[in-house]
């Protein structure tokens, strides 16, 4: 299976994301390194949901954007639910959407490791 | 694709978008999509964004800005941009998932062109985008060609006018130098006639282009002298009563000239030229001909071609006498020797009399030369 075939059967968009790069599968592959750079650079602990906010609505905000754009369905969903959580200050329904969408971005994220080496 | 050709890739034109953004996925998909069009430069911030309008902004045919960044927000930079009348030059698109109304309510009070929602839709934004900067580009064309056919239009009407103004006053020195005169007189009158309504409370009320147009007028004061015979006009000695009634007659013949130039009916001046020609020697106690008005019944533009036209005479050499000194002219003029004159005329007459006194100083005709 190729990476965006897998990436298909986890639930992500892959037509709509290379559509929205003008078909450039290359930048788009690319692209999806980067959402496993800023995975990493931004790590979300579930600590952080019971203290300030702030700092985590800003991780928040910049995941959900990057798995919008690559069109990472089910991760951008559940990023934008926590993010609308969050800035209604509703911390522990914002922490059960986020423990809903790891696994899956951890899967996502595997399977590009992998086809990228 | 093709590339359109408003836009070409030269640095005479505005063909780049400014991508402002601190998300590099947000960067390098609007840089893909806009890349086949425009050149694109980037920044990661609002700070760093305006730093490139500052380094030159005529470059730029459009901005992309998203909201939320570190340093300086979107809503900052299109602020920063408002106070400085920016986004009336450069179409700015805000590019945000934000759905805030307040932020998109602030975004279009402050000017900003459109609101495009991320994520973004490539022919989407590629076709709203490049909708307003053709749009703005067509503008600029027509404004320019405007403002150059403008300016084309405004030389061409002050050529005319020069033209206009020059035949004038080539006619009325024409009948100067009949009258053995230099020409100097019908300049010296719209000086005067100027300098007494432009500074001067007597001049209240008129416009700059009033006052223009009656200085020009009393240009052709005395242009019914053409029809005056020689042996009448230059005649040194003094004038029997039947001469001076053909002298006088200057007036009336003066207004019928006038009236048979047909291009002339149509100018500001005209109607100031037939009053001036036919009663600039009425006098303000009703001594004066060819109506014999009193007072009020002179119109006041008349009045001061009247008193110019007298300062001049005595200040000059004419053929039956030489100029008289400075100090007797006022005289001559404030006791109505030459006639009587309105009182503040005369009150704003001699306020400036020092000044209309220069322009006969150094003048040939005015030293008896």
């Amino acid at each position: 299976m190729t990476l965006m075939e897998e990436l298909k059967s986890l639930g992500a968009d892959t037509d709509e994301g290379l559509g929205r790069v003008m078909g450039d599968s290359s930048l788009y592959e690319m692209m999806l390194g980067m959402f496993v750079d800023a995975v990493r650079d931004h790590p979300i602990a579930l600590e952080e949901f019971d203290g300030e906010l702030g700092p985590l609505i800003e991780k928040v905000h910049l995941l959900k954007g990057v798995t919008g754009n690559l069109s990472l369905t089910p991760v951008f969903t559940g990023y934008n639910k926590a993010l609308g959580l969050l800035r209604e200050g509703r911390g522990d329904l914002a922490r059960a959407e986020l423990e809903q969408l790891l696994p899956i971005q951890a899967r996502m994220i595997d399977c590009i490791q992998r086809n990228q080496g | 694709m093709e590339r359109p050709q408003l836009y070409p890739n030269d640095n005479a034109s505005s063909n780049t978008i400014l991508i402002v953004d601190d998300d590099m996925i947000n960067r390098k998909i609007l840089g893909k999509i806009f890349s086949g069009y425009y050149k694109v430069e980037e920044a990661e911030n609002g700070r760093v964004g305006i730093g490139r309008l500052m380094d030159g902004r005529s470059r730029f045919c459009a901005i992309l800005l998203d909201v939320l960044m570190p340093e300086m927000t979107g809503i900052e930079v299109l602020r920063w941009m408002k106070e400085r009348d920016l986004l009336e030059k450069i179409p700015v698109f805000l590019i945000t998932s934000e759905r805030s109304e307040d932020i998109v309510r602030e975004a279009y009070q402050l000017g900003v062109m459109d609101v495009i929602q991320k994520p973004v839709i490539s022919y989407v934004i590629l076709r709203r985008v490049r909708s307003v900067i053709e749009l703005f580009e067509a503008r600029k064309h027509l404004s320019t060609v405007v403002e150059h056919q403008s300016v084309a239009l405004l030389e061409q009407a002050e050529k005319i006018i020069q033209l206009n103004q020059g035949m004038i006053e080539a006619l009325a020195t024409a009948i100067e130098f009949r009258n053995e005169e230099s020409g100097g007189h019908v300049q010296r009158i719209c000086q005067i006639t100027r300098i007494l309504l432009e500074q001067t409370d007597f001049g209240d009320g008129l416009s700059r282009d009033e006052v223009e147009n009656i200085a020009l007028a009393s240009i052709l004061h005395d242009v019914g002298k053409i029809t005056i015979p020689d042996s009448v006009l230059t005649k040194p000695g003094r004038l029997t009563p039947q001469e001076y009634e053909v002298m006088k007659s200057h007036t009336t013949k003066g207004v019928a000239i006038l009236e048979h130039i047909s291009q002339l009916q149509d100018s500001g001046i005209y109607d100031y030229a037939k009053d001036i020609a036919r009663h600039h020697h009425e006098r303000w106690d009703g001594r004066g001909y060819p109506d014999g008005l009193i007072g009020e019944q002179i119109s006041p533009w008349t009045q001061v071609v009247s008193l110019a036209d007298v300062y001049d005479a005595l200040s000059c050499k004419r053929v039956y006498k030489a100029p008289y000194p400075r100090k007797q002219v006022r005289e001559m003029i404030c006791t109505g020797q030459c006639g009587q004159f309105n009182p503040h005329l005369l009150d704003s007459f001699f306020s400036v009399e020092d000044q209309l006194f220069a322009l006969y100083q150094n003048l040939p005709e005015a030293q008896g030369l």
